[in-house]
């Protein structure tokens, strides 16, 4: 369990931002594609938007860019 | 008349400024529950949520929103501080829970650990200054405020490989701290993964009313509660922390303009630091505090510098 519980660490550790823009952000992105421009719904724009949320989170772990956090 | 000179008038009318009478009087402002805080903390928690909710039921625009929740999360920061330092407590050791309760309640809006957030205060304090050891010093001893106001997302998102470092040193050295950030990390992960949730059912509320309202809300906490008091100020107890004024009264800035007293005296609450400013003014001019020497006899609301 504690082995378990390291490993989750360490991921989060390394990865939790890539995770958190592309949750948190994609929905962002999703939304706002939805919002204000009034286009969203379809299936490819989601995947789209959280694309978006996982390339931004990639560039910001390259970047060190913990205040997107 | 100089500075000299107002030393001398303040040995005639203070004959003792040791130490030891500096301690006495310091101490009578000391040990009271600081309930003010508690009020804020929870106060502005709950205007926090009912802005949430009014939103999320249609009776409040999302731009209004914003611009309410940035004002109360302004609020988040200071209760926290105070349990950070045992005031919400005062010195009734039955009611040392209400500290790290009502502390870690107030910071929901910034998502920030009360524990972690104590940790890195303790040792601020401890290192005032100190390149090496102080956890602040990447945002207090910088250019200009708007370094400050992005050097401390590092701080407090974990961006900054210095600070990582200096806070493994800590964890290796310091059994409390450990314990500390052990504890808070449980908290730290909960605002991780409670965002991202919110954030999948409600994504432009999360964003305008807790994302960006903390991300400027830290920002003002770098320049004004840290950069400001601190900056480019060297080691020491008389120092390390400087009286300021920026045209704006004491009581928009959270009065961090009076920030000196609490670096003296971190035992002190802060409601009751200009009353233990005006008790101790001559043991400041004495000290050769920063700007200590343009105090006025009483601190009011208004600018630190209208005598």
């Amino acid at each position: 369990m504690e082995k378990i519980s390291e490993l989750f660490a360490n991921h989060l550790t390394n990865w939790g931002l890539v995770w958190f823009c592309l949750i948190f952000w994609g929905s962002i992105f999703n939304a706002i594609l939805f919002n204000l421009f009034n286009v969203g719904g379809e299936t490819y724009l989601n995947y789209l938007s959280y694309l978006a949320g996982l390339l931004l989170g990639f560039y910001a772990k390259q970047k060190s860019w913990g205040w997107l956090g | 008349m100089g500075l000299v000179g107002m030393k001398q008038e303040f040995s005639k009318n203070h004959n003792d400024l040791s130490i030891n009478e500096e301690r006495l009087v310091a101490r009578t402002f000391m040990g009271r529950i600081e309930w003010e805080m508690i009020v804020i903390g929870l106060g502005q928690f709950i205007i926090w949520l009912g802005i949430w909710s009014m939103v999320l039921t249609g009776s409040l625009s999302l731009w209004v929103g914003f611009i309410l929740s940035t004002i109360s999360t302004a609020f988040a920061y200071l209760p926290s501080h105070a349990g950070q330092h045992g005031h919400l407590s005062g010195k009734h050791k039955n009611l040392k829970w209400l500290n790290a309760f009502v502390g870690q309640i107030s910071l929901i809006p910034l998502a920030q650990s009360h524990h972690i957030l104590k940790a890195t205060h303790m040792k601020h304090h401890a290192n005032t200054n100190n390149p090496e050891r102080d956890p602040d010093y990447f945002h207090t001893h910088v250019d200009h405020w708007w370094q400050a106001a992005i050097n401390v997302h590092g701080q407090t998102n974990g961006g900054d490989k210095r600070l990582q470092n200096m806070v493994e040193t800590f964890v290796e050295e310091d059994q409390n701290f450990k314990a500390d950030i052990e504890r808070g990390t449980v908290f730290s992960l909960a605002f991780f993964f409670g965002q991202m949730i919110v954030a999948i059912y409600f994504p432009l509320e999360t964003l305008l009313l807790w994302w960006l309202p903390r991300k400027l809300v830290t920002s003002y906490l770098g320049i004004i509660f840290s950069y400001e008091p601190h900056k480019i100020l060297p080691q020491g107890r008389y120092k390390d922390t400087r009286f300021w004024v920026n045209g704006i009264p004491r009581f928009f800035n959270h009065s961090m303009q009076i920030h000196v007293m609490h670096h003296m005296y971190p035992n002190i609450c802060h409601f009751d630091e200009p009353k233990a400013i005006e008790a101790l003014k001559p043991f400041m001019i004495a000290r050769d505090i920063p700007g200590a020497e343009d105090l006025p006899d009483k601190i009011s609301y208004k600018l630190l510098s209208f005598k």
